[in-house]
């Protein structure tokens, strides 16, 4: 995927993706009566989304005659990957902050040695606990 | 008024400095003592301790207009009388002739933008990372047998994220690492940080936090950032009862992290969290717990405290302010 990092998309953007990656036809009428009419969109709308999403090099365009066919050009698992990567890079450089509380930091890496300390420790633990209970 | 105005946001910004500069001293004298305090209340008290500067700043600017406050109610309670001529008068009837000087408001705007810029920072920030979280909380489906959202990756990782109703992610990476009763406990602790709206607190606590020295800012959101997930490790073990699972789930998922079935670069940033948190969940260490008769001994202290500093505090803040102004 070209971009360095996936780019944001709106709600309307992400479900005319999910259409194109489900095989959709990708021109802008078929697109609109797929998901547009059910959210009474216009024609025009769909249109500019699919420009966008274009622009932003999601989409890959052809000319057929007088219409524009668009089609994705990644995947919806490699347009996931990138996100992933992107929120993994985004808690690593501590940019994110706050905004999620992770079971444990994408950062953090214990070293062999001290993961096995951890785990003879917890194993005794649980021998010691298991003594209790018999 | 607009003079008034000036001096009580001087006034809140002195006192602001003065809480940051004294808990540059003492907060590395404090934090052994922190320590010892269960995940919970610790996670309470250094969140206060974060707020501290600008909401003691406050409280304190506050309380110099009571003396002025209390003349309005007990009109021959006149503390003014025994100031000499030229100096500042802290209060709302006796005006000062260096009311609403060039220095104070220079001050005051300095500060004031001083503050926007750097909360915007953080603002920016949060919206960044909560638009991108966002995004990958669209590729998930959600599981009503778990009762969580499941993103489509083979990486191992669990996250609460949002502000306003928070959700919580698994990876099916995740998923397929541990077992039901590993995975419970994960599933535990993630609950335990939606519940107790620990991202709706970290945005607060990271914008009142500004008016910290950036030293022992970082140390504090650090410390705080440590203790919820304690307090969220504690709550996950009294949930599936028994604390050692969760130990046994926090080493589970950095074991499949090195699996390279389960993707993610191993990023080598440090990993005491890691450490500490399973030494603590396997100890039975003694920790001091809060408690009412905590919190009524504090507000009974803090009320003396706070009648016994008020004509103290009115004379310190026109003698601090009357030295930047004149």
């Amino acid at each position: 995927m070209s971009p360095t990092r996936a780019p944001f998309l709106g709600d309307l953007e992400l479900a005319v993706m999910n259409h194109l990656w489900a095989g959709g036809k990708g021109e802008a009428k078929d697109v609109h009566r797929a998901i547009g009419r059910r959210r009474r969109i216009t024609l025009n709308t769909i249109g500019s989304t699919l420009k966008r999403l274009f622009e932003k090099g999601l989409l890959r365009r052809d000319k057929v005659s007088h219409a524009h066919i668009y089609s994705a050009r990644v995947t919806r698992t490699e347009f996931h990957q990138q996100v992933l990567r992107d929120v993994v890079h985004t808690v690593m450089d501590g940019e994110s902050g706050a905004m999620l509380a992770a079971f444990v930091a994408v950062a953090e890496q214990v070293g062999p040695k001290e993961l096995k300390r951890l785990e003879n420790l917890v194993a005794k633990r649980l021998r010691a606990h298991n003594k209790e209970d018999s | 008024m607009l003079g008034v105005v000036q001096m009580g946001l001087l006034a809140w910004l002195l006192f602001a400095a003065l809480v940051s500069a004294t808990l540059v001293t003492l907060y590395p004298l404090l934090r052994s003592r922190i320590a010892t305090l269960s995940p919970e209340f610790r996670a309470t008290v250094l969140r206060w301790l974060a707020m501290l500067p600008a909401v003691g700043g406050l409280c304190l600017a506050l309380l110099c207009f009571a003396p002025a406050a209390a003349r309005g109610i007990f009109p021959d309670l006149d503390h003014c009388t025994y100031h000499g001529d030229g100096h500042l008068h802290f209060c709302m009837t006796h005006l000062s002739d260096n009311m609403g000087a060039m220095v104070g408001w220079l001050v005051v705007v300095g500060a004031g933008l001083f503050f926007v810029v750097s909360a915007s920072q953080v603002l920016i920030r949060f919206r960044y990372s909560h638009r991108l979280v966002q995004q990958l909380a669209c590729t998930a489906s959600f599981d009503s047998k778990i009762g969580a959202w499941l993103v489509d990756s083979n990486a191992a990782f669990a996250m609460t994220t949002g502000v306003v109703g928070p959700k919580t992610l698994l990876s099916r990476g995740l998923t397929r690492a541990l077992s039901p009763r590993l995975l419970a406990a994960v599933i535990a602790h993630e609950r335990a940080h939606e519940i107790r709206n620990d991202s709706f607190w970290k945005l607060v606590i990271g914008v009142l936090s500004l008016a910290h020295l950036p030293v022992t800012r970082r140390a504090i959101l650090g410390d705080i950032e440590f203790a919820c997930e304690q307090a969220c490790d504690e709550e996950a073990g009294a949930q599936v009862g028994d604390r050692v699972c969760v130990a046994e789930a926090l080493l589970a998922v950095q074991r499949s992290r090195r699996d390279p079935r389960f993707g993610l670069a191993a990023l080598s940033f440090g990993a005491q969290g890691v450490v500490c948190r399973v030494e603590s969940l396997v100890s039975s260490r003694n920790t001091v717990t809060w408690s009412p008769r905590i919190t009524r001994r504090l507000l009974c202290v803090g009320a003396l405290v706070l009648c016994a500093l008020a004509d103290p505090m009115h004379h310190l803040a026109e003698t601090l302010i009357g030295l930047l102004v004149s």
